[in-house]
C-alpha cells in the first residue's frame, strides 16, 4: 500500500504490486499506470522524494520446484507487473518461464529492462489488440495458439496470470477444462490492505468471502467463484 | 511539570489513554495487538452477532471526497468462534477489551450479552444499535427511543459488565435518543456511527457499492459527528465517547473540548496504523505547551 498524499483527498492508500525486489540493494520496483487522482499524484513525485509504504502484504505467487513444470506468465496490460516479481523471488524457477503479454497498443508497451537489467531478454510473446506491436489479437489467443506446443514438451504448465477480469474469467475456464494449474493475482477496491476492514472480499468457490489483501491477492483460480467476480473499477 | 495525565474514566473503568479503536476497523484484536500498542486505551472489537454473518456482495468500499463509504454488511465470525478463538488470547498485558455486539432481535442481543458476561476479559459491551430490528419491521433499534429503551433494559438485566450504547446519527434528534438510553441504564454513550450515503458511477451508470447504500466515515463526517457529540453532552450525565473522522491530535482535542471522555479512531487507523502513537504524542505536546496538567482539565471546557 502506498500513501499517495498527505492530505485527506485522496484519503486511502493505493494498492500496488511489487514488480521487482532486489534484496542486495534493498530496493523494490513498482510499475504503475496513471488512471486517476492517486496515481497522478504519485507520478508527480520526484526522484529522492519519500513515500509512506507498507509492504510486503498478502500472498504472492507460489513456486513449484520441479523439473516437470513450466511456469507460464500471462499478463494483460499493467497486469504484467506482479508477474515479473517471480524473477526476483525465484530466479532458477523463473528461468524456465514463458512470458505472454497482451496490451491494447504500442503506447502501453514498456521495456522490462527499465525495471531491472536482469529482465532483459526474457522469452516474451507479445500481442496487441490493435496490432501496432507484436501479434494482433488478445493474449488469450496468443496463449491458446501455443499451449499445445508447450504440452508437447511433456512438461506440466503452471499458469500465473494477472489482468482484467474479462481476461481472467475465460482463462480460468480454459485452464479448468485443460486441467492446467492456474494462479491469478486479483484486483479489488481496498481500504486498508491489512485485513481489517473486510472491504476487499471476493467470493470463494465454497460460498464464503476471502480477503484479497490477506488470503490473496494471488489465488488458486479453482478456489474462486468466477461467475460472481466483477471487473474492478 | 513532566508527566501529563492522559488517563480517563468511563463507566467505572480506568483507561490509561483516551484513544480506542473503532469497531470494525481493527478486527478482533488477535492480529492487531500482536505488536504492543501502549497508546491504546481500549480495544473495541468488530461487531459480533450470535451467528456468523457472511456480509454484503462486493464492491464493499468506495472512496469519496475525504471520506470512505462502506457496505461490509457486518460480516463477522459469530459469538461461538469469538469465544473459542479470540477471547483466550486476551490477557492482562493487552489493553482492556470492549466487545461490540449487535443483532436483529432483542432476544439475540440479550443472549450474546449474557454469554459474554461470564468472561472477565471482557471489560465492557458496546451495543451497536444501527442494525435493523427484524421483529419491529426492520427499523433500527437506535431510531426509536421506546424500542431502544426496552432493549437496553433487557441487556442491562443480563450483563455483568458496563453497557456502552453506540448511537446511530441517522435520527431526527440524537439528544432525545441519548436521553432515553441514559434513562434505560446505559453506562456510557458512543456518539456516533457512520452516516448513510450512496455513490454513483456515471461512466457505467451504476451504483458504486454492491449494496447500493453504505456508511460514510472519515474526515468528511467530523463536523457532523461533533455536532452530535455537542448535542448529546448537553443532554446526558453519563460519559460520551466520540467516534467520527478523528484524524489528528487536534481533532481529538476538539472532541475532548466539546466534552467527550474518549475518542475512537476508525477510518484513519485503516490509512495510518501508527496514528494512535502519533495522536497520543500530540496530546501530550499540546498540554505541555499550554501548561495543562491533565486531560481531565481540558474535557468539556467549552460550555
Ligand atoms: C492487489 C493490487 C495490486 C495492484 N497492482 C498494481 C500495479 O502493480 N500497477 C498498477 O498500475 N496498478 C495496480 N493496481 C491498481 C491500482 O491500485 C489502481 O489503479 C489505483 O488504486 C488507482 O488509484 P487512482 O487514485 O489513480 O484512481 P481512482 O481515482 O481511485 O480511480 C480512477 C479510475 O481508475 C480506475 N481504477 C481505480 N482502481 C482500479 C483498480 N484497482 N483496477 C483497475 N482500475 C481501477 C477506475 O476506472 C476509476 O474510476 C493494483 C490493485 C490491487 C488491488
Ligand atoms: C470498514 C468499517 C467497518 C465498520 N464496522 C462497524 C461495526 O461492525 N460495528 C460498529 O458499531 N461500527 C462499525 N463501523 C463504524 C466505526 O466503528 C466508526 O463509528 C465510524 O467509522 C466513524 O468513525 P471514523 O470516521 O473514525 O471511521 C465500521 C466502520 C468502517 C469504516
Ligand atoms: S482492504 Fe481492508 S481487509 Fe482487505
Amino acid at each position: 500500500m502506498i500513501r499517495v498524499s498527505d492530505t485527506y483527498d485522496p484519503l486511502l492508500n493505493r494498492p500496488f504490486s511489487i514488480c521487482y525486489a532486489d534484496s542486495s540493494h534493498n530496493t523494490i520496483a513498482v510499475v504503475y499506470q496513471v488512471v486517476g487522482k492517486g496515481t497522478l499524484m504519485l507520478s508527480r513525485e520526484k526522484p529522492g522524494d519519500s513515500l509512506a509504504i507498507s509492504h510486503p502484504l498478502g500472498r504472492g505467487f507460489p513456486v513449484r520446484q520441479s523439473e516437470r513444470t513450466m511456469p507460464i506468465l500471462l499478463g494483460g496490460g499493467i497486469g504484467i507487473a506482479p508477474l515479473l516479481s517471480i524473477f526476483s523471488t525465484n530466479r532458477s524457477f523463473a528461468e524456465k518461464a514463458r512470458v505472454f503479454w497482451g496490451i491494447r497498443g504500442k503506447a502501453d508497451f514498456f521495456d522490462f529492462k527499465m525495471v531491472d537489467e536482469s529482465l532483459s531478454g526474457l522469452p516474451l510473446s507479445l500481442s496487441s489488440e490493435d496490432g501496432t506491436i507484436g501479434e494482433k489479437g488478445t493474449v488469450l489467443e496468443l496463449f491458446l495458439a501455443r499451449v499445445h506446443d508447450i504440452r508437447d514438451l511433456n512438461v506440466a504448465p503452471i499458469v500465473y496470470a494477472c489482468g482484467p477480469t474479462e481476461m481472467l474469467r475465460p482463462l480460468s475456464r480454459i485452464c479448468h477444462d485443460q486441467k492446467i494449474e492456474l494462479y491469478v493475482s486479483l484486483e479489488t477496491r481496498m481500504a486498508c490492505g491489512t485485513g481489517y476492514c473486510l472491504g476487499c472480499s471476493v467470493p470463494s468457490s465454497e460460498g464464503k468471502y476471502l480477503r484479497t489483501c490477506r488470503e490473496g491477492p494471488v489465488f488458486n483460480a479453482a478456489s474462486l467463484s468466477w461467475e460472481q467476480i466483477h471487473e474492478c473499477h | 511539570m513532566n508527566v501529563i495525565d492522559l488517563s480517563t474514566e468511563i463507566s467505572g473503568l480506568q483507561f490509561s489513554s483516551p484513544l480506542m479503536t473503532a469497531s470494525g476497523t481493527a478486527g478482533y484484536g488477535k492480529e492487531f495487538l500482536q505488536a504492543p500498542c501502549p497508546s491504546l486505551g481500549a480495544f473495541v472489537t468488530k461487531g459480533i452477532s450470535l451467528k456468523p454473518r457472511k456480509g454484503n456482495p462486493p464492491p464493499r468500499v468506495c472512496e469519496t471526497s475525504c471520506g470512505l463509504l462502506n457496505a461490509i454488511g457486518l460480516e463477522n465470525i459469530g459469538l461461538e468462534a469469538f469465544l473459542n478463538e479470540i477471547l483466550p488470547f486476551f490477557s492482562g498485558e493487552n489493553p482492556p477489551l470492549i466487545v461490540n455486539i449487535f443483532g436483529e432481535s432483542t432476544q439475540e442481543i440479550v443472549e450474546i450479552a449474557s454469554r459474554l458476561s461470564k468472561h472477565q476479559a471482557v471489560k465492557a459491551l458496546e451495543l451497536n444499535v444501527s442494525c435493523p430490528n427484524v421483529r419491529a419491521g426492520g427499523i433500527a433499534f437506535g431510531k426509536d427511543a421506546r424500542i431502544l429503551s426496552a432493549l437496553i433494559r433487557d441487556v442491562k438485566s443480563k450483563a455483568s459488565q458496563p453497557v456502552w450504547v453506540k448511537l446511530t446519527p441517522s435520527v431526527n434528534d440524537i439528544a432525545v435518543i441519548a436521553k432515553a438510553a441514559e434513562e434505560a441504564g446505559a453506562d456510557a454513550i458512543t456518539v456516533a456511527n457512520s452516516y448513510t450515503g450512496i455513490a454513483v458511477d456515471i461512466e457505467r451508470e451504476e451504483y458504486c457499492l454492491g449494496n447500493i447504500t453504505g456508511g460514510l466515515t472519515g474526515p468528511a463526517i467530523k463536523p457532523l459527528s461533533q455536532y452530535a457529540v455537542w448535542q448529546v453532552v448537553k443532554e446526558v450525565r453519563v460519559p460520551v465517547i466520540a467516534s467520527g473522522g478523528c484524524a489528528s491530535a487536534r481533532d481529538a482535542l476538539e472532541y475532548f473540548l466539546l466534552g467527550a471522555r474518549a475518542v475512537q479512531i476508525g477510518t484513519m487507523a485503516l490509512v495510518n496504523p501508527s496514528i494512535f502513537d502519533e495522536i497520543l504524542d500530540g496530546l501530550e505536546e499540546f498540554f505541555k505547551r499550554r501548561g495543562i496538567p491533565s486531560l481531565n482539565n481540558w474535557i468539556g471546557r467549552l460550555k
